[in-house]
């Protein structure tokens, strides 16, 4: 049976300074198929769909589709052969309506300009019909929630014509339930007869839809399988083959080793961290808390998750001390810290892992050492009378580096020279180091790749068995019933619930997510 | 920061442009173009007389080049060196004359602190709009300038000049004039340069060598990352965005007690825009501003000798100045300090696209 495939890429190479992030890659679309691209983080996936896209120009090898070369040089030209993607981040106008976002730079328009408004919401209606989408047109986008301003993007793409969609990690940002509902979607698109390459690491999920998987590995294609001729876990070793064995997460001792207590909290364990009623405004998109309380106890990890938009970020520059309270009081270890600045509490033990860790933890352009600095400039291990001891600044940041295992020629290169991999390696080896008492991390898996992913969770394991709590703020549900010792979830500012990992239900905690009660 | 070289390295290629345009100019006047940079030299290095005045040159321009290095390094650009300078002229002035009973050794340091302070006052409004309303410290400062030129011009015509229609105070007290300390032909040197260099070194082991430098230089790398590790980002920007108002200031200062021993109107060819140049000539390092602030005296000297032995308009020095400036500017896409390797170019577009990754 030989079907000529719809979209042939063949020995795609890409560099970028030294290193390749595609290394003489093919891959082969069919017509009609759902095919899954997957490998860890800086495999290559999302620079090959970039080059197919038209946003990316490769170095090396060609591209056909329908059999007929075709070379892609803008996304425009890609749209126009049917081509649309979905990036990871985003890309919509908050003051616009889901209208104006979906046709904005290809309105169908009357002779003197003027926008065909009713015709064009027609077809949105109709088009949105037709996949399932339940999108209100005149809505505000910036109002949205992600699920949602996700449909917007594809309804974009597929507005434009698009009959082959590429979508990348379109998962990552969903509460369980709206997985499911986007996988449904991806099949009834399917079923409509468009063709979807979907760029994902989570295998459960892309076995339950995908027809197809191509494995790639540090930019090269490692093989292509057809889902019912392999199983998860052959993929899986596919992607790690040739790395390091990964150290078990489970093995004795890593997970503590007294039972965790049911949900009521036991008198005697003192919480460390305490949120009574804290009300804060919302900021823009994201929800402020509202009569917002928690407890976190000594030397647990405590995990908050939620989508994207309900009040992390809000909780996290609370805690830092960014973000003053309208109501309410913040305690550590029963002393009042509410108001306190970010200073006094980076004092006191308080460190925070901001969430783009390199947009709001690293000072670009400047050295390696002194992006280690930050936080600690004034500590009388790194100064005396306002002198900086620089050797001892410099030994120790080469300490870090190498415990972290980030490959660096020399201290006194800009940390701009680091992967982006490396310098988040760099961001969170500083939050952590120095005997800190209750460490915020927000989002800390996010960018690394499933090994610098393992090792920074038994990073964190380790250091929270020596005594220190984290609060561990995440979209990835996954992460935080990995690392969590009670997962609690935060809708629209409130706390829906807490519980245990060990007993976790994922259905409980998908259905707070999406705001409905227990 | 970059290699300990790297601000020299900023002002190579500046340099080349500079001397391609000589030599293009060269070409078009139909002279050598050696010619035309002896010239330069000679002008400016030539003789005690042209040395002893480049050196007073420097010393302001090498203070404004201070000022917008001190307030780059926390982020911000102050543009207003012209007004701040002026009015600090004029308040060093002032101070002298108002207070001429004082002994010498509390005249001398108070009336260079006033101007000082003045010129840290004019840059008061500018900040405390960006803090307040975000409004960009380009536009203010910039704006400010005029204010300052033409109020100075009129308080020296009226209520604060020496009475006469020249628009100028009265010549200030000796006991705050800056002796000369070292004769350079007819004319001599004071204090002033070594004070100026002096300062520029104090500044360059703050900002390198201590915890407090450290905070300010990452409020200006990045102001959220910096917050986020407890910095008083808004504080930091106040006191050197003030700082810098100072430097400037005392650049007027300096030029009244140890120049003119006046404050005439309009008497700065531009100093206050020129420390634009001077600072980013050598990447806003302080201790490298000296060099910056030399080669930039040294073209303002020798304008006159270009006109007397080549016939060149003065006006030539303030083009070849503007070259320099865009050829700096231009750099900031193309900065040839990482020389031994890929160009900071390829490594923005490597970034450019990592961040469409994420």
């Amino acid at each position: 049976m030989n079907v000529v495939p719809l979209l042939d890429m063949q020995n795609i190479s890409k560099r970028y300074g030294d290193s390749w992030a595609n290394r003489d890659t093919s891959l082969q679309v069919l017509p009609g198929e759902i095919h899954a691209l997957v490998g860890e983080n800086g495999a290559g996936k999302s620079t090959l769909m970039k080059i197919l896209f038209g946003l990316v120009k490769p170095d090396k090898g060609s591209v056909y589709v329908n059999g007929k070369p075709a070379f892609f040089r803008h996304p425009r030209e890609a749209l126009k052969a049917g081509i649309g993607m979905v990036q990871q981040q985003l890309l919509i106008f908050p003051q616009l309506t889901c209208l104006e976002n979906i046709v904005l730079g290809c309105e169908s328009k009357r002779w003197g300009g003027l926008f065909k408004r009713q015709e064009t919401e027609r077809q949105l209606l109709d088009l949105g019909r037709l996949f399932g989408f339940d999108l209100q047109l005149d809505a505000m986008a910036g109002a949205l929630p992600f699920a949602q301003r996700q449909q917007i993007e594809l309804l974009r793409v597929l507005y434009r014509g698009a009959t082959i969609l590429i979508l990348d990690e379109p998962t990552s940002l969903l509460a369980p339930p709206e997985v499911e509902k986007l996988l449904s979607l991806l099949k009834t698109l399917q079923a409509q007869g468009s063709t979807v390459i979907f760029i994902s690491h989570r295998l459960q999920e892309v076995f339950s839809i995908a027809d197809r998987i191509t494995i790639l590995r540090k930019g090269k294609s490692i093989g292509t399988r057809k889902i019912d001729h392999t199983s998860s876990e052959e993929v899986a070793a596919l992607i790690m083959a040739g790395n390091h064995p990964l150290p078990a997460l489970d093995d004795g001792g890593l997970k503590k080793a007294d039972p965790i207590q049911p949900a009521e909290e036991p008198p005697q364990r003192a919480p460390i961290l305490s949120l009574q009623q804290v009300s804060v405004p919302r900021e823009e998109v994201e929800a402020g808390l509202a009569d917002f309380s928690l407890q976190a106890r000594e030397g647990e990890v405590l995990g908050i998750g939620g989508v994207v938009g309900n009040g992390q970020r809000v909780l996290a520059h609370v805690l830092a001390g960014l973000k003053k309270v309208d109501k309410g009081k913040i305690l550590f270890r029963s002393r009042e810290i509410t108001g306190f600045p970010g200073s006094r509490l980076l004092r006191m033990g308080l460190r925070w892992l901001p969430a783009n860790s390199l947009e709001e933890g690293a000072l670009p352009e400047l050295s390696l050492w002194e992006n280690m600095l930050l936080g600690f400039q004034r500590t009388p291990f790194c100064q005396s009378s306002g002198w900086l001891h620089k050797t001892r600044i410099r030994n120790w940041t080469e300490q870090q580096l190498n415990a972290s295992e980030v490959a660096y020629s020399n201290l006194q290169q800009s940390i701009n020279s680091l992967s982006g991999g490396n310098q988040q390696k760099l961001v969170l080896s500083r939050t952590l180091s120095d005997r800190p008492q209750l460490v915020i991390l927000e989002q800390p898996g996010r960018g690394l790749d499933i090994h610098a992913q393992r090792k920074m969770h038994l990073r964190i394991k380790s250091l929270n068995r020596e005594g220190v709590t984290f609060l561990v703020l995440s979209y990835d549900l996954e992460e935080l019933l990995v690392l969590s010792d009670r997962i609690g979830i935060l809708y629209r500012g409130r706390l829906m619930g807490l519980m245990n990992s060990a007993e976790a239900d994922r259905q409980m905690l998908g259905k707070w997510m999406l705001g409905l009660p227990a | 920061m970059e290699s300990k070289l790297s601000p020299l390295l900023a002002m190579v290629p500046a340099l080349m442009v500079g001397i391609l345009f000589c030599m293009i100019l060269a070409f078009l006047l139909d002279i050598e173009s050696r010619e035309l940079l002896v010239a330069i030299w000679t002008g400016a290095w030539g003789g005690a007389n042209e040395a002893a005045t480049t050196l007073s040159k420097a010393t302001p321009l090498l203070l404004t080049g201070l000022a917008v290095s001190v307030a780059y390094q926390a982020g911000l650009l102050n543009i207003g060196g012209e007004g701040q300078l002026t009015l600090g002229a004029l308040a060093a002035a002032t101070f002298a004359l108002f207070a001429a009973g004082l002994p010498w050794p509390l005249l001398m340091p108070l009336t260079v602190l006033a101007g000082a302070l003045v010129g840290a006052l004019w840059a008061l409004p500018a900040i405390w709009l960006r803090s307040s309303r975000g409004i960009h410290e380009v536009v203010s400062t910039l704006l400010l300038n005029y204010v300052a030129i033409y109020l100075a011009d009129y308080l020296v015509r009226g209520p604060l000049g020496d009475g006469t229609a020249m628009a100028r105070t009265a010549e200030i007290p000796s006991a705050s004039v800056w002796p000369t300390w070292w004769n350079l032909g007819t004319l001599g040197v004071t204090a002033a340069p070594l004070f100026a260099v002096l300062l520029s070194c104090g500044f360059h082991l703050w900002r390198y060598q201590t915890c407090w430098g450290y905070e300010a230089t990452a409020c200006g790398s990045n102001p959220l990352a910096a917050r986020s590790a407890g910095i008083p980002v808004g504080r930091w920007q106040t006191r050197n965005f003030l700082v810098s108002g100072a430097l400037a200031g005392l650049a007027g200062a300096l030029e009244v007690v140890a120049v003119h021993h006046r404050f005439y109107a309009a008497f700065s060819p531009g100093y206050g825009f020129d420390g634009i140049t001077v600072a980013f000539l050598v990447n806003s390092v302080p201790g490298w501003a000296w060099l910056s602030s030399l080669l930039l005296a040294s073209l303002r000297s020798a304008d006159k000798w270009l006109q007397i032995s080549l016939g060149i308009s003065p006006n030539t020095i303030i083009v070849l100045q503007a070259v320099l400036l865009i050829s700096v500017a231009c750099q900031a896409g193309f900065r040839l300090s990482h020389v031994f390797g890929r160009s900071n170019l390829l490594a923005r577009l490597y970034r450019y696209s990592n961040q469409i990754e994420r």
